[in-house]
C-alpha cells in the first residue's frame, strides 16, 4: 500500500478512526456473549450441557446386580462396593465413588450390564452413568467421595426379569437425581466422618514419649537397626529416619546433606530434625550410637536419654529451632487498578 | 443590547441641566444601597439611560459616575451615545464596582465645536440598583446582606468554605460513577456483563473498590523522596479541582465567573503534570520516573495545541470569560462554536485530541502505559494515595466534558429558550444544567468509547501529532478565524454555519449510522450462550 501523505494520512487517520469507532458502536449494541454464572443464567447450565457430557457418576442402587464390573474394570480404583451374605442373603454394605480420583474415563459405564429407561431420556441409560452434574467445587476433600449406600445401611442386589419378560426396560429416576442427593449428603456427612477417622488413625500411630521410649519398644527398634547398621554405616539410613521434607530447619539445604552430616560427623546435634520430631531423634541417636559400637541396650539408654533431653512428652522439639529467614520481602505498591 | 440587561440602571433625568434626576427601579427588583463590591456578570450589562437633556447628537458622550468606585478606585465613566435629544445610552459589561454613597450621575458631551457640555443630576435622589445571584461567588455577598450581625468576614469566608465542599465533595462520587460507567461501556464492547454484583446493577461497585483502597496499606517507599512522595497526589488534584472554579454548569451555577477564566482553566491544569511528575520523581523508582517524564513531556506538548485551539473561541466571542462564551453561542447546534465556522470545527477536534493526551487517556495512556511501565508514575502508590491519581484522572473526563460542553457545545443553553426567560425562574436553571450535564455525558461516553477503540500511541507517534499536525493545525485556526471574523459578512456567516452543520454534523452523523449498522449485520449470526440467556443483568 502506498503511504499516504501529509494530508493524506489526516484524511486516513479519520476515516479509520471512525471506521474503529462504528465498530466499538456496533458491538455496545450487541448482547454479550458472557453469562452470569452462576446464579443468574436463564436455565441452570447443567441444562445447557449436551447430553453425553461427562459430569458426576451416579449410580441407581434399584437396578444395581451388585456384579461389581465398574468396581473391576476402574483402572484406579475409584469404585468400592462391599458385598455381605446377611441373613436376608446377599447385600451390598458400600457403594462407594471417589469422584476426586475419577477421571472420566467411562470404563465402568462400559462395563455395567444392566440397561435401564432414565426418566426424560430417549437413549437407554446404564445402572452407572455419567450425568451433567458438574460443580465439584469443594473446600474440603472428602465431600467427594459420594456414598450410595450411608455407612450401616445395606441394599439387596437388583434381581433382573428373565429374558422373555423383558419386553420393557426397568425404569430409573431423571440422570442427576442421584447424583445431586448424594453430593448433598456427601457435603454434610463426610466431613465429620473423615475428621473422626483422621482422630482415629493419628491416636493409633500415636509418637508420644512413653510409646516411642517405651522398654519394649525401643529395645526392638534397636535390634532393628542394629541389624541393618552392621558395622557400616551410611547416610542412607540416617536419611531414612529424618521426616524426608527438605525443610531446612537443621540449617543444611536438604535431608541429605544432613544425614552426609551427621554420618560423617560433621554435625553433632543430631536432635535437629523437626518435622521428623522424636521419632527421628531416636532413631538418629541408635544409629550413631550403634555405630559407635555401642550394644543394642546401650545405644537404647542413650537415645532415650537424648530424645528426653530435647521433647516434650507429645513428643514436640523443645527448642523451637530458628528457620531460615524468608525471603526479604521489598516495599512497592500492589499495582492493582485500572 | 436592553435585552441582554438583567441589570439596569435607568435614570430618567426630567432636567438634567442641573435639575432632578430620579432613578426608577425594575419594579420587581428590591433597591440595594450599600457599599459592598458589585460585579457585572456574563450577558449582563450594566445600562444606563440618562432622560432630560437636551443632548447633542453626534458629540463624543460619556456618562460618569462618580458615586460608582471602579476596579482602579477613580468614578466610573463609561462610554455613552445620545440616541435622542433627551436620551443617553451608555453600556458597560465586566467590570467591579462599589456605590460610595453619592447618587449623582453626569453626562458629559463633547461637542463638535470644541466645547464641553456638563448635565449633572440631583445628588439627593437615591441611587440604587439590584443584586441578583450571578454566580456561587455572589452568594458570599447574599449571605453577608442577609446575615448583618456577624462579621463579613466570616459569613463570606464560611459561604466560601460551604461552596468548596458543595463542589469538592460530589467529585469522588463523580469519578466513581464514571469508573463504573466506563467498566460497563468496556464490558458492552467486548461482549462482557461489566461489574453487576455490587448495588443495583454493579452501580456501587465504586464504592466498594473505594473502601478497599482506604483500607490498604499506606506504603511509601524507603528510597522515595517520602515528603514529596506524599504531596504529589494532592497537587494533581489541586489542579483539577481548581478548575470547577470556571465551569459554568447552568445560568447561575458557577463559582466564580473569573474575566480571565479561559485562561485559568488552561493554567490550572498545568498543575497537574507538576503533581504527576513530582509523584513520578518522588517514588525512586524507574517505572516511576519514565512515566512521569513522558507525562512532562506529553502534558507540556499538548497544551500548546489546546490553548491554540481554545482561542480561536476568545477570538470569535472577544473575552476570556466562560459564561461569555456560552452566551456567545445559540441553544440551536448550528450556533454552537463548534459548527461556527470551520476553523472552530478543526480546533474543537484538535482541543478534544489534546485534552485526550492531557488527561492521559487511550490512545495517550503512555505515562501509565500498563503493559511497559506497570502503572507509570503512580506504580509506587498505595491505599488512598494511589487512589487520589486514578480518582483524578477519571474527574478529568467530566472536566473534559464539561469544558466542551460550555466552549463548544453551547453549554446551558436550551433550545427555544432565551437566556433573559431563563433568569425568570430557578426551574430553567435546572433545566439548563440538564441540558448541560447531557451534553457533558456525551463527551465522557466518547472518551471513554475511543479509548475501549484506538491502541496506544509510540512515544514518537505522539510527538509528531502535535508538533507536526496540532500545533500548525491550531495555528492556523486561530488565524482563519480571525479572517472569518473580519472578513465574512454576517449573511454568508450564518448560511455557513447551518451549511457546516448539515454536512458534518446531519452528513457526518447519517454516514457514521450506517457504518454502524453495517458492522452491527457483519455479526449478527454470531450468537454465543442464547440457552443460557446471556444478557444484560
Amino acid at each position: 500500500m502506498k503511504r499516504p501523505g501529509y494530508f493524506g494520512s489526516v484524511v486516513e487517520a479519520v476515516r479509520t478512526t471512525a471506521e474503529g469507532l462504528s465498530i466499538t458502536l456496533a458491538q455496545y449494541f450487541r448482547r454479550p456473549t458472557t453469562v452470569q454464572y452462576p446464579d443468574r443464567t436463564a436455565v441452570p447450565v447443567r441444562e445447557s450441557l449436551p447430553s453425553r457430557y461427562r459430569g458426576f457418576l451416579e449410580v441407581d442402587l434399584a437396578t444395581c446386580t451388585a456384579c461389581k464390573a465398574c468396581e473391576r474394570d476402574c483402572p484406579i480404583d475409584v469404585i468400592r462396593i462391599d458385598v455381605e451374605k446377611r441373613d436376608e442373603g446377599r447385600v451390598m454394605s458400600r457403594f462407594d465413588i471417589d469422584l476426586g480420583k475419577c477421571m472420566y474415563c467411562g470404563i465402568c459405564v462400559e462395563s455395567c450390564p444392566v440397561e435401564v429407561r432414565a426418566e426424560g431420556e430417549a437413549e437407554p441409560q446404564k445402572v452407572i452413568r455419567f450425568t451433567r452434574e458438574f460443580e465439584g467445587a469443594t473446600t474440603a476433600f472428602p465431600t467427594l467421595t459420594f456414598r450410595f449406600i450411608k455407612p450401616g445401611e445395606a441394599a439387596p442386589p437388583y434381581k433382573p426379569p428373565k429374558k422373555a419378560e423383558a419386553a420393557e426396560l426397568p425404569p430409573s429416576p431423571a440422570r442427576g437425581e442421584i447424583a445431586r442427593r448424594v453430593r448433598a449428603e456427601a457435603r454434610v456427612e463426610n466431613p465429620p466422618a473423615f475428621a473422626a477417622a483422621l482422630a482415629q488413625t493419628l491416636a493409633d500411630r500415636d509418637e508420644s514419649l512413653p510409646r516411642l521410649l517405651a522398654p519394649e519398644v525401643l529395645a526392638a527398634r534397636a535390634r532393628e537397626l542394629a541389624a541393618k547398621v552392621d558395622g557400616d554405616f551410611p547416610s542412607a539410613l540416617v536419611a531414612e529416619a529424618l521426616a524426608r521434607t527438605d525443610c531446612e530447619a537443621c540449617g543444611w539445604p536438604s535431608c541429605g546433606d544432613y544425614a552426609r552430616a551427621i554420618a560423617s560427623g560433621a554435625d553433632a546435634q543430631t536432635w535437629k530434625c523437626l518435622p521428623g520430631a522424636a521419632k527421628a531423634t531416636r532413631d538418629v541417636a541408635l544409629l550413631v550410637q550403634l555405630r559407635r559400637g555401642a550394644s543394642p541396650e546401650r545405644a537404647a539408654a542413650a537415645a532415650a536419654d537424648l530424645v528426653r533431653m530435647h521433647h516434650r512428652a507429645d513428643g514436640s522439639p523443645k527448642t523451637a529451632l530458628a528457620l531460615p529467614a524468608p525471603i526479604a520481602s521489598t516495599s512497592s505498591s500492589t499495582g492493582g487498578g485500572q | 443590547m436592553r435585552m441582554r440587561a438583567a441589570f439596569a440602571l435607568v435614570l430618567a433625568a426630567a432636567a438634567c441641566g442641573g435639575g432632578d434626576v430620579a432613578v426608577q427601579l425594575p419594579a420587581t427588583r428590591a433597591p440595594i444601597r450599600d457599599a459592598r463590591p458589585t460585579r457585572l456578570h456574563a450577558g449582563e450589562t450594566l445600562t444606563v439611560e440618562g432622560r432630560g437633556g437636551p443632548f447633542t447628537a453626534g458629540a463624543t458622550t460619556q456618562v460618569i459616575l462618580p458615586g460608582l468606585r471602579g476596579f482602579k478606585g477613580g468614578p466610573m465613566i463609561l462610554p455613552a451615545r445620545a440616541v435622542g435629544p433627551d436620551r443617553v445610552l451608555a453600556t458597560y459589561d465586566s467590570a467591579v464596582f462599589r456605590y460610595t454613597g453619592s447618587s449623582v450621575v453626569e453626562v458629559e458631551q463633547r461637542l463638535p465645536d470644541g466645547t464641553t457640555k456638563r448635565l449633572s443630576s440631583d445628588p439627593r435622589a437615591p441611587f440604587a440598583f439590584e443584586l441578583a445571584p450571578r454566580d456561587v461567588a455572589t452568594a458570599a455577598l447574599l449571605a453577608e446582606r442577609a446575615l448583618p450581625s456577624l462579621p463579613g468576614w466570616l459569613v463570606g469566608a464560611l459561604t466560601l468554605l460551604l461552596v468548596a465542599a458543595i463542589v469538592s465533595l460530589p467529585i469522588p462520587v463523580l469519578a466513581g460513577l464514571i469508573v463504573t460507567w466506563e467498566r460497563k461501556i468496556s464490558a458492552a464492547m467486548q461482549s462482557r456483563i461489566g461489574p453487576n454484583r455490587v448495588g443495583p446493577r454493579g452501580w456501587l461497585q465504586w464504592l466498594a473498590d473505594g473502601v478497599k483502597l482506604l483500607l490498604k496499606e499506606d506504603v511509601i517507599p524507603t528510597a522515595a523522596d517520602a515528603r514529596l512522595f506524599r504531596a504529589a497526589p494532592y497537587l494533581a488534584f489541586l489542579g483539577l479541582f481548581l478548575t470547577f472554579i470556571v465551569l459554568p454548569f447552568s445560568r447561575t451555577l458557577i463559582v466564580a465567573d473569573l474575566d480571565v477564566g479561559v485562561l485559568f482553566l488552561v493554567s490550572v491544569t498545568s498543575l497537574v503534570v507538576v503533581g504527576i511528575l513530582v509523584g513520578g520523581w518522588a517514588s525512586n523508582s524507574k517505572w516511576s520516573l519514565l512515566g512521569g517524564m513522558r507525562s512532562a513531556a506529553q502534558i507540556i506538548s499538548y497544551e500548546l495545541p489546546a490553548s491554540m485551539a481554545l482561542l480561536t473561541l476568545v477570538v470569535t466571542t472577544g473575552s476570556l470569560r466562560t459564561q461569555a462564551i456560552v452566551a456567545a453561542q445559540g441553544a440551536a447546534p448550528w450556533d454552537w462554536f463548534l459548527f461556527r465556522t470551520p476553523f472552530t470545527l478543526v480546533a474543537f477536534v484538535i482541543w478534544f485530541i489534546a485534552a485526550l493526551a492531557e488527561g492521559n487517556r487511550t490512545p495517550f495512556d503512555l505515562p501509565e502505559a500498563e503493559s511497559e511501565l506497570v502503572a507509570g508514575f503512580f506504580t509506587e502508590y498505595s491505599g488512598f494515595r494511589f487512589s487520589l491519581y486514578p480518582l483524578v484522572e477519571w474527574v478529568n473526563l467530566a472536566v473534559i466534558g464539561a469544558v466542551g460542553t460550555a466552549l463548544f457545545l453551547g453549554g446551558w443553553r436550551v433550545p427555544f429558550v432565551t437566556p433573559e426567560m431563563m433568569a425568570t425562574s430557578w426551574l430553567w436553571d435546572l433545566l439548563g444544567f440538564f441540558v448541560f450535564a447531557l451534553k457533558d455525558v456525551a463527551i465522557i461516553f466518547l472518551v471513554i468509547w475511543i479509548r475501549w477503540t484506538l491502541p496506544r500511541f509510540r512515544v514518537d507517534q505522539m510527538m509528531s501529532l502535535c508538533w507536526r499536525y496540532a500545533v500548525p493545525w491550531s495555528m492556523a485556526c486561530v488565524l482563519g478565524t480571525l479572517a472569518w471574523v473580519w472578513l465574512v459578512p454576517s449573511g454568508v456567516d450564518q448560511a455557513a454555519r447551518i451549511a457546516l452543520f448539515a454536512l458534518v454534523g446531519v452528513g457526518g452523523g447519517a454516514w457514521f449510522a450506517l457504518r454502524v449498522r453495517a458492522n452491527a449485520r457483519a455479526y449478527s449470526d454470531l450468537v454465543l450462550n442464547e440457552k443460557l440467556g446471556g444478557g444484560r443483568p
